[in-house]
């Protein structure tokens, strides 16, 4: 995986590498609500390097769901499971965000569009960073019933406004108008699809481990 | 450039560009995946060979199907070489029979020791947190065609599909993507796996030689 990231970084010499300002994450995501069609016209100009986007996004807001999971598990006396699981629903939103952005250029194309692979990594985290803050959500317990139903709605709504943010990113790339909505519409089975495949796999591995930690 | 898509084109230096554009249009694009494959041509290629023979294909695909199930797994590489053969003698123009799958058993060896190595190194990099598994399954995804189609042997068809895969990671990822979702479809029907499975193999053979050609 790093390989596929610092691919994106050496095949551009000449790019100076543009480091996202050092800015707290909740003031950029401040600015990516009030603003997401300016935000993404700066991010998306000059985008950020995948690996600082890795280290200093990805990795901290995708540890929220699984820090939230574990702290309810501890809560309800299952921490081994709970551990077990929050560092599967790390990597299955890690695995995503890296999918969706390896697969963004290639999908972009066959709607007649051009998509670099930083564009790419930045547009994926960025749209997924309200989804990652949302997986503190996770830390609602399952009784009572409606508190549960009530929060996993929220992260849903949030979901479908990353949606949204992917829209706006689209937008700010000069994507043709005939193929926003076709290309938004691909964006999402994929995402979709990769989402699936890689909870299934979660599935199998998670009671594989479990079963041999016993 | 038409004038509707020089409107595309905005300050991040980015353009609509049509299937034939090859050229770069955005800052650091380059070193990006080389032009890679457009699905929806691919897919109407495969449809229009699967077609041609239709019968042919769903009898190979219940043979394939079938022979790996049987065998617990132990045909299921040889016969998707056999199939893949099969497939790539039918875009020469060659008539195709069924019976043509079993031809797979005569890279029955290195089919086989692809299937295992293949499928243990997933299955260990699944069960390390997922990614790892996810990441081979992508990069080894063609090294039966390198098997049926350049008679490579296994360790060598899984460093040639290696280093193909890698440099068109994100087409590569597409074109599975479109494999699993005609398998989801063909599995919501009771007998669609044997139209799915054929189109899906025929689909990754047309990706490969776009990709190796």
């Amino acid at each position: 995986m790093s390989s596929v990231i610092n691919k994106s970084e050496t095949s551009e010499p000449s790019a100076a590498p543009a480091e996202p300002a050092s800015i707290w994450v909740f003031t950029e995501l401040k600015a990516l609500i009030s603003g997401s069609q300016s935000f993404f016209q700066s991010r998306l100009t000059e985008p950020p390097v995948p690996r600082s986007l890795f280290y200093n996004r990805v990795i901290p807001l995708a540890a929220v769901r699984p820090v939230a999971v574990l702290l309810r598990s501890v809560v309800g006396g299952t921490p081994l499971p709970g551990a077990v699981v929050g560092l599967g629903s790390f990597a299955l939103q890690i695995g995503t965000w890296l999918g969706l952005a390896l697969v963004l250029p290639a999908l972009a194309r066959q709607f007649h569009a051009e998509i670099s692979d930083r564009q790419a990594f930045s547009l994926t985290t960025y749209a997924s960073m309200p989804v990652w803050l949302a997986g503190a959500f996770y830390a609602v317990p399952e009784e009572p019933a409606f508190l549960f139903l009530w929060s996993r709605t929220l992260v849903l709504l949030v979901a479908v406004f990353s949606i949204y943010l992917i829209r706006q990113g689209i937008v700010a790339l000069g994507v043709r108008r005939k193929m926003q909505l076709p290309l938004l519409g691909g964006i999402t089975v994929a995402a979709v699809l990769i989402y699936g495949l890689l909870f299934m796999a979660l599935g199998i591995s998670s009671h594989v481990a479990l079963y041999v930690i016993g | 450039m038409s004038q509707a898509e020089s409107e595309a084109t905005t300050s991040t230096g980015v353009a609509s560009g049509t299937p034939d554009d090859d050229h770069e249009t955005t800052p650091g694009a380059a070193g990006d995946e080389p032009a890679g494959l457009y699905i929806l041509e691919l897919m109407a290629k495969t449809w229009e060979l699967f077609r041609a023979q239709p019968l042919t294909y769903v009898a190979a695909a219940a043979i394939l199907i079938a022979g790996g199930v049987l065998t617990f797994g132990i045909l299921l590489a040889p016969l998707a070489v056999g199939f893949i053969t099969m497939t790539s003698r039918h875009l020469r123009g060659e008539e195709i029979e069924a019976g043509q799958i079993l031809e797979g058993m005569q890279n029955f060896g290195h089919a086989l020791v692809a299937g295992v190595l293949i499928g243990a190194g997933v299955a260990a990099g699944t069960v390390a947190l997922v990614i790892p598994g996810a990441v081979l399954a992508v990069l080894w995804s063609f090294t039966l065609h390198f098997v049926a189609l350049e008679k490579q042997s296994a360790l060598g068809a899984m460093g040639a599909s290696w280093r193909l895969c890698r440099r068109h990671v994100g087409s590569v990822l597409l074109v599975l993507l479109t494999s699993v979702a005609l398998s989801f479809l063909g599995s919501l029907v009771v007998v669609g796996v044997l139209i799915s499975t054929p189109l899906a193999l025929i689909l990754l053979t047309f990706s490969f030689n776009e990709l190796r050609h």
